[in-house]
């Protein structure tokens, strides 16, 4: 008895036309099936090979749009490859089971190509036609992470074999020998302490006027808080020669006083200029002074340490 | 609450049980469920939320209609679940029994099936925004629609996932611009089928 059973969806429709053996509804022999794609009107039709062909090659070929990497995949005479992000083409060559006689190419979207994947998988999930005929999926799981596990010894194939080839190469490379010089217990070294020599100080006497103005003029301008110590402060203060405080040092023996509270810290140039400023082998010249601040917010600078 | 008015019609009247002996524990992989198929089953079940806000009260309602409960208890197990993904915030090295998988695989698919036009409709505005034809033919509610998709996806993601994000936005917007592709091929008629075996191929054990 002839059957025919229609898989229809919004983009394609799959007509299969077969008989059945013996009692029942069951559609046991393919005579004929034909796909026509609704969008252009291209139709894909043949036999029972070319039908599995194309149930193979579509399902691998959806699951690895379903993974976001499509790659080419090849059954027989049906062959299904991206052309683009959501485009993909079927091509199916001219073979005894197939009705077309020139090569087939029909550019289909990810949702035609979605219609045509659906109306294959009603068709294998269909009892009642073609029994025998299953989804195409399980070869995916296992060869798939069988290759998975050799990509990833290559790696470590290859680190190994870079390794070894190193070890040979090295091998001719002669070891140096490190040259012996005769010692003697003489001539062992003995620590000497080099101490470093004292920074130079500035001489002119003009230079030391100019230079304790403009120190005087600095602590007046920038000393604008209230004391809170009640003891007048001695501070040991270094300047340069372009009047920077590059150092100091509380000559009092009370240390309680916050640091915010006095100019210094602030006014304090770290040397960065390499014209003027020193190093531990070239120090710059600097000069001495002492300044007492006093608890009525009044200070003096002295070249001399006041005998307080 | 579109979501919901389709999935409480009376669509889901396959044997769903039926569909559960089609999904075999995968061979090749003794340390349970891959990471990947853990990451990719709940971003589905993120892109699903993007859709519907409330999607997750849907998603607790088809597990008492699958007969899931023996594996999905309480709304606390579910969201356990959800947490082995190694990219959430709360994840604790928590792995997914392979029931766990199925029931997720299970729950997804009968969401994408009622609402497999609309994710023919928005792949097919991906589709029309990646060759630059929307102004042309004059699609841009279609666009903002999807934009405002991704935009609920995104921040579904960075709250949910642990911080830094571990994609920048451009990332983020990829992924749920895939999940949709996925979930309409979910919507087919054996999604479940091709989900299950989609989430273990070329995943690394």
């Amino acid at each position: 008895m002839a059957i025919q059973r229609t898989y229809s969806l919004p983009n394609c429709t799959l007509l299969i036309e077969g008989i059945s053996l013996g009692e029942g509804n069951t559609l046991a022999l393919l005579t004929n099936f034909e796909c026509r794609f609704h969008h252009n009107q291209s139709l894909v039709s043949g036999g029972r090979k070319l039908l599995d062909a194309l149930t193979a090659s579509v399902s691998r070929y959806a699951q690895t749009i379903q993974k976001g990497e499509p790659i080419s995949i090849e059954y027989a005479s049906v062959r299904l490859e991206p052309t683009g992000e959501f485009q993909h083409c079927l091509n199916v060559q001219p073979s005894e089971d197939a009705l077309n006689r020139e090569p087939l190419k029909i550019q289909l979207n990810t949702v035609q190509l979605f219609d045509l994947m659906d109306s294959i998988d009603r068709l294998c999930s269909d009892r009642d036609t073609l029994p025998d005929l299953t989804l195409v999926l399980d070869a995916g799981i296992a060869s798939k992470s069988k290759s998975k596990s050799q990509s990833n010894t290559l790696p470590a194939l290859t680190g190994i074999a870079g390794l070894a080839i190193a070890a040979v190469t090295l091998l001719f490379i002669p070891i140096p020998q490190p040259k012996l010089q005769p010692q003697s217990s003489q001539t062992l070294p003995t620590p000497i302490a080099t101490p470093s020599p004292p920074p130079p100080v500035i001489a002119d006497k003009e230079l030391i006027v100019k230079l304790e103005q403009d120190l005087t003029q600095q602590i007046e301008k920038n000393w604008k808080t209230t004391p809170t110590f009640t003891e007048p402060l001695v501070y040991r203060v270094a300047v340069n020669e372009k009047s920077e405080i590059v150092g100091y040092r509380a000559m009092s023996e009370i240390v309680t006083v916050p640091e915010n509270e006095l100019p210094l810290k602030k006014l304090r140039v770290i040397p960065i200029d390499p014209q003027t400023s020193g190093s531990p082998t070239k120090p710059q010249p600097t000069i001495t002074f002492y300044i007492t601040f006093k608890p009525d917010s009044t200070f003096t600078v002295d070249r001399k340490k006041p005998n307080s | 609450m579109q979501l919901y008015m389709q999935v409480n019609s009376p669509q889901i009247d396959r044997s769903s049980l039926e569909q559960v002996l089609e999904l075999p524990t995968p061979t090749g992989f003794s340390r349970g469920c891959p990471r990947s198929a853990r990451m990719d089953l709940d971003h589905l079940l993120l892109a699903i939320e993007a859709i519907d806000l409330q999607a997750t009260d849907v998603m607790l309602h088809l597990v008492e209609q699958l007969q899931l409960q023996a594996v999905i208890p309480n709304r606390v197990t579910f969201w356990r679940i959800r947490n082995t993904n190694p990219l959430r915030r709360q994840y604790q090295r928590a792995n997914l029994s392979w029931d766990e998988a199925r029931a997720l695989t299970m729950i997804i698919c009968a969401i994408a099936r009622p609402v497999n036009t609309l994710m023919r409709q928005m792949v097919t505005t991906c589709q029309q925004i990646a060759e630059n034809k929307i102004d042309l033919l004059g699609l841009q509610q279609n666009k903002f629609f999807l934009d405002g998709y991704a935009e609920r996806f995104r921040s579904l993601y960075i709250s949910r996932m642990r911080s830094p994000s571990p994609l920048d936005n451009d990332e983020i917007r990829e992924l749920a611009l895939h999940t949709l592709t996925q979930l309409l091929f979910c919507g087919g008629s054996t999604g479940e089928v091709r989900l299950w075996h989609s989430l273990f191929d070329g995943a690394v054990a």
